[in-house]
């Protein structure tokens, strides 16, 4: 709670200058501007001291995912159930993408209508992909003469997504499919061996003994043969570089990557990289779904410096067996084994 | 890219989002925001007008009278729709409000002056003045033109409450323009109707409401604007709504329910009469500054000429009030040979006319020839020569040494009997040891003069008879060429009164005959030589002292009576209407009745150096020879001592000079005593600094205007040196600069102050990125203050670019980091940071020095 001088001395001020020009000059009319004055002080603190307390805040969102260069429609709900108005509050908020730190804090003053929840609106467009916060913080209330004023705690938060729009395309580097484990590679399928059985044939001349579905086999009286379906270890991993300055540009070079492999019908990993814990998490990407929750979990990654930082991670402690697709800003490369094979990417068509 | 473009593009790198709205759960019309401070605009100003008028029972249309008011507060309050409609708005309503009143100009003007008239008339009452201004009216209709009046008075109320209102939302303001309007009767008594009160403490209930509230923010919305409106405050973006329909119309709903529980609980002493005033000082200060203008208008507190205390050579009324400045005009050096005041004459006023004394007169010629004009000095000499015979047997010798310290015009003080003979220059002033010190007081000496007089004493002229009646006064002036006598000089010029005040002054001694005025008719003839020179010479005495009684008993001595009006006699005016003055008003006053009476009389201005001063504030001379300074018989200072006294323009004064057969011009007092706090000298006074400041001669003319007058030494008025232009003036001038800089540096110490607690506050916080982001800040200042960069908020990198600043990069490159990213920054990192600031400023410094070069 703070008290604050220079409006009791205010106060103090005005009503010994009504009271003086009542004595001194006998204008007993003056009465009227004394009456609101001793009422109000009477009124203000212990309605004030008594009420403040009752208030409830908390903040959200309209949306809870939007694209980039959409609105986000957050909102402040506030609520007070007692039958006095507070006429002085300021609410601190801020609003920022969590790439970013803004450092500029916002107010919103607004007044507190008696026995009522009604909100408040925060428009915000979201000019970056990332994930937006709003944060609430302290809500100060005056007393209706500014005397006294509460400080109370509504730190609450909301995050709204928001994901690249899509529209630029890219020309992605031509995959050389991995052989894997087995002894031969089909054309037409994608990706690495699976221990999963896609499904179970006749045996071939030429399959390993290993894949004979020996159970079945005896049942049937006729070799069956198991065949395993595509690994989610797939031939390509992209791997984004979270270097602070050039992260925008990196998620749209990773979204455009990722839509061009989906389109072609790649199958793909997405590896990302924490910084401050040195870990890595695969999301393998079958669909936009698939991608929006990687993208979710790609937005509270911690930034930093180095451009290379994660491929350097990745080949000293998560290297899979299969090319690596380094992102960085609008430049991809194309590793295999730490060799790098195709690289430099400038054609990004918006 | 516009500036609003640039500073969005801005926000938009900073943060990554851009706040493009804020809004309510209602949406709101911004017509209706208006029409309901239009509600607010219609309370006060209704009331004001409404109240006003019937406090003073003025006859109006008083339904047209709120219908136009809810009209004019509705279009006024409309205009803060958009701003097109604002900027145009305000000129169309301005060019038609000009055009309507040039068309009804007289009824306007009439009923104004109805209004005013109206008011003079009860301030009159109130005031017991039997005069005041009164403004023709064109038209005797005054319900018409006072309705009429009112329509213009309520478009111009509007427009200031507009302003307010719907422009700042300021109690003080709105409150101000109601309070002056409604103050005019309540001052005096009349009260408005109870109703007019309700609804004016409404408004201001609201106003004040909606302003402390500080949920609303004024401002005229421009086609897309927001519900709420963002101002940048210390680098904190502030969204505050324009205001919520419901809300107001709540806060109008309980402003007036308040007002109405308030109205009717002190109905009761609303309706109480106000009773009798107990007089206080506060109140009766007050009261002589209304009377003045209601007398005088508002030129009446201005309208002042330079003069000391109010005395300037003989020309009356050109102020409203007399404003010593208290500070040493004068230094008198002399031996104190009687307990009363001793008076030290400059200026004689022998001819009344217009308001003013002359010092030289118009007079028919011995023959009956044409008109001659007997000019100051001739008059001086015939003085001269007429005391020379008087005080030739005369033992008692004296000598007085006046100093001139302040720059006044008064540089001829003479006491009673001096000749030009025995006045010297003097280059080393007895009391300069005195005063060498005291340099506060006696800031220097321009001029001293050692005079040797022959002591006035009047002690000795009231034993009868041990002065010898000199009869040859008719001889002075007969054989020196001029066409005039001195004893035609004193029985003609000095006991004429202008025609139109002679007839007054009949009907006034009349009037006050308890006072023993119409002695001339009882007693004896004026005609001197038919009596004994005792017995005329006692009847003049008393009839002075009579006349002072009467000033005493009913003429109250003020230094703030007020102007006189410049169609008014001034000693008419004085004795009739005003009643009250300072020394000039008396002075000229009894100069006047007693020449009514047939007593010789005239004006005299100078410095009075009452004994009681001499006591108080006298500083013994280290003088040995006592004889030097007084010589003869002393009733006083036994111990034989000469004394310096510094008089300040408090004392400058105007006394009568009585003419006494065989005796000659002896000074008589009538001025009553004063109540008038007497400072110890050079107090300040804001009234007088301000006065100072008022008048500054712009070389446009002497405010005296309307007298010239000839001084002494032949020239005009406008050659000598008067109080107020000069370097006096430029000491309040050069007060308020070093006032104005003198806040200015308060403001930036307490500004650094609160910095630096900031800072202090952040370390202890460990908030290091806001330090950070508060030195870059700093830096970023200093860069723009040496032109290195154009915008206000470029971005680290952007400075980094800077040729000058490419060995800092990494430094730029952790702010970049710090402040737009989450990385956490330690103490050691920041004072590095610090560091490098003063480094790169240094470096900024030497290279534009360096270019410079």
């Amino acid at each position: 709670m703070r008290i604050h001088i220079f409006a009791i001395i205010k106060y103090i001020l005005v009503v010994a200058l009504i009271v003086l020009f009542i004595l001194v000059f006998k204008q007993n009319y003056l009465v009227f501007l004394l009456f609101p004055y001793v009422l109000l002080l009477m009124i203000s603190i212990p309605v004030f001291l008594s009420n403040v307390k009752n208030l409830s805040l908390k903040c959200g969102s309209d949306e809870a995912e939007v694209d980039l260069d959409s609105t986000i429609h957050f909102f402040v709900e506030y609520s007070n159930p007692s039958f006095f108005p507070f006429l002085k509050s300021a609410l601190s908020f801020n609003v920022h993408n969590m790439f970013l730190n803004s450092p500029q804090k916002k107010s919103l003053n607004f007044s507190i209508r008696r026995k009522r929840t009604e909100r408040v609106y925060v428009s915000v467009l979201a000019g970056r992909t990332g994930m937006v916060e709003f944060e609430t913080g302290i809500l100060e209330v005056s007393d209706y003469l500014g005397i006294l004023t509460k400080k109370l705690d509504f730190s609450s938060s909301c995050r709204v997504p928001v994901f690249p729009s899509g529209s630029a395309k890219l020309d992605v580097p031509e995959i050389p499919y991995s052989e894997g484990y087995d002894e031969y590679s089909e054309p037409d399928m994608k990706g690495n061996i699976s221990s999963d059985t896609k499904e179970i044939r006749e045996y071939r001349p030429g399959d390993r003994l290993t894949r004979i579905h020996w159970k079945i086999s005896s049942k049937l009286d006729e070799l069956m043969v198991k065949e395993p379906d595509r690994t989610s270890v797939m031939s390509v991993v992209m791997l984004p570089e979270f270097e602070r300055t050039g992260i925008f540009k990196t998620i749209d070079t990773l979204d455009a990557a990722a839509k061009s492999f989906m389109e072609k019908g790649e199958r793909f990993e997405i590896c990302l990289f924490n910084e401050k814990l040195c870990s890595f998490e695969f999301f393998v990407i079958n669909d936009a779904e698939t991608l929006t929750e990687c993208y979710r979990e790609m937005y509270f990654l911690p930034l930093y410096d180095r451009p290379d930082a994660a491929k350097e991670a990745y080949y000293a402690s998560a290297q899979k067996e299969s090319m690596l697709l380094s992102i960085h800003e609008d430049n991809m490369k194309l590793f295999d084994d730490g060799l790098e094979i195709v690289s430099g990417t400038d054609n990004l068509i918006v | 890219m516009t500036k609003y473009e640039r500073n969005k593009a801005k926000e938009l790198d900073f943060s990554g989002v851009l706040v493009t709205d804020v809004y309510g759960t209602e949406k709101n019309s911004s017509l209706l925001l208006c029409l309901v401070k239009a509600a607010i605009i219609f309370l006060v100003c209704c009331g004001t007008v409404t109240g006003f008028c019937d406090a003073f029972s003025l006859p109006y249309n008083k339904p047209l009278i709120i219908a136009v008011s809810m009209l004019v507060s509705v279009i006024m309050s409309a205009l803060y729709i958009r701003k097109k409609v604002f900027y145009i708005g305000y000129i169309v309503l301005l060019v038609l409000f000009a055009i309507e009143l040039v068309r009804y100009y007289m009824y306007a003007n009439s009923g104004f002056q109805a209004i005013m008239n109206t008011v003079r008339e009860e301030y009159a009452a109130y005031f017991k003045m039997s005069y005041v201004r009164n403004a023709e009216e064109f038209y005797e209709n005054r319900y018409i033109t006072i309705t009429i009046t009112l329509i213009f008075i309520i478009i111009f109320l509007v427009m200031l409450l507009n302003i307010t209102v719907s422009r700042y939302m300021n109690l003080a303001e709105t409150f101000f323009i109601a309070f002056i309007l409604l103050e005019i009767p309540w001052y005096i008594g009349y009260k408005p109707p109870i109703m007019s009160v309700i609804m004016i403490m409404a408004g201001c209930i609201c106003v004040g409401i909606l302003q402390h509230g500080a949920f609303i923010r004024m401002v005229v919305p421009s086609k897309n604007s927001s519900d709420y409106v963002a101002d940048n405050i210390f680098g904190k973006k502030n969204y505050t709504t324009r205001g919520s329909v419901r809300g107001i119309l709540n806060v109008i709903v309980f402003s007036l329910a308040a007002a109405v529980i308030i109205g009717t609980a002190s109905i009761g002493v609303y309706d109480k009469p106000m009773g009798e005033v107990q007089q206080n000082s506060v109140k009766s200060l007050a009261d002589d500054y209304v009377q003045i203008f209601v007398r005088n208008g508002i030129r009446g507190f201005f309208d002042r000429y330079n003069s000391v205390n109010g005395l300037y050579r003989g020309a009356l009324g050109g102020v409203s009030s007399a404003r010593p400045d208290f500070e040493t005009d004068i230094l008198v050096s002399f031996t104190p040979y009687y307990p009363e005041t001793v008076y030290l004459r400059n200026y004689k006023g022998s001819d009344y006319s217009g308001s003013n004394w002359y010092n030289y007169c118009f007079v028919s010629a011995r023959d009956g020839g044409i008109n001659e004009i007997l000019t100051g000095e001739v008059i001086d000499a015939y003085d001269e020569e007429y005391m020379r015979q008087l005080t030739e047997e005369n033992p008692d010798s004296a000598i007085m040494e006046v100093s001139y310290v302040d720059n006044s015009f008064a540089r001829n003080l003479l006491p009673y009997y001096t000749f030009p003979e025995n006045v010297k220059s003097v280059t080393n002033p007895a009391f300069f040891e005195l005063y060498k010190e005291d340099k506060s007081k006696i800031p220097g000496i321009r001029l001293t003069k050692q005079i040797g007089f022959t002591p006035y004493y009047p002690a000795k002229y009231d034993k009868n008879g041990e002065v010898e009646i000199l009869p040859d006064l008719r001889e002075i002036g007969k054989n020196d060429g001029i066409p005039f006598d001195y004893e035609s000089y004193v029985r003609l010029v000095c006991t004429s009164v202008p025609a139109e005040l002679n007839r007054y002054l009949a009907e006034f001694s009349s009037e006050h005959n308890y006072f023993g005025l119409n002695l001339k008719e009882n007693i004896v003839s004026f005609e001197y030589d038919q009596k004994s020179a005792e017995e005329v010479n006692a009847f003049r005495l008393k009839a002075g002292e009579a006349i002072a009684d009467m000033f005493a008993a009913e003429y109250p001595y003020t230094l703030s009576p007020g102007k006189t009006p410049s169609d008014e006699d001034f000693i008419r005016y004085f004795l009739s209407e005003q009643k009250k003055g300072y020394c000039s008003h008396f002075a000229s006053a009894a100069v006047m009745l007693l020449r009514h009476m047939g007593i010789p009389a005239r004006y005299v201005e100078g410095y009075s150096v009452p004994y009681a001063l001499v006591l108080k504030s006298g500083r013994q001379l280290n003088e040995q020879n006592f004889e030097k300074w007084f010589s003869g018989h002393s009733e006083i200072n036994k111990d034989k001592t000469a004394v310096s006294v510094a008089v300040s323009d408090y004392y400058a004064h105007a006394w009568v000079e009585v003419f006494l057969e065989g005796k000659g011009f002896v000074p008589i007092e009538v001025t009553p005593a004063g109540n008038e706090e007497v400072p110890e000298g050079g107090g300040f006074r804001f009234d007088d600094f301000f006065a100072k400041l008022m008048s500054v001669d712009l070389g446009i003319g002497n405010l005296a205007g309307d007298t010239i007058t000839f001084t002494e030494e032949g020239g005009t008025v406008s050659d000598i040196p008067a109080l107020g232009s000069g370097d006096i003036v430029f000491v309040p001038v050069i007060i308020l600069l070093a006032a104005a800089a003198l806040f200015w540096a308060f403001y930036l110490l307490i500004r650094y102050l609160i910095y630096l607690y900031r800072l202090k506050k952040l370390m202890k916080e460990e908030r290091f990125e806001s330090l950070v982001y508060i030195r870059y800040n700093e830096l970023v200042k200093y860069f723009c203050k040496k032109k290195l960069v154009n915008e206000k908020n470029p971005l680290p990198l952007e400075l980094a670019e800077l040729e000058i600043l490419k060995d800092y990069k990494e430094w730029f490159k952790y702010v970049e980091k710090v402040l737009y990213s989450t990385y956490k920054t330690n103490m050691a990192e920041y004072l590095e940071f610090y560091e490098k600031c003063r480094e790169m400023k240094t470096a900024v410094r030497n290279y534009l020095k360096e270019n410079k070069s």
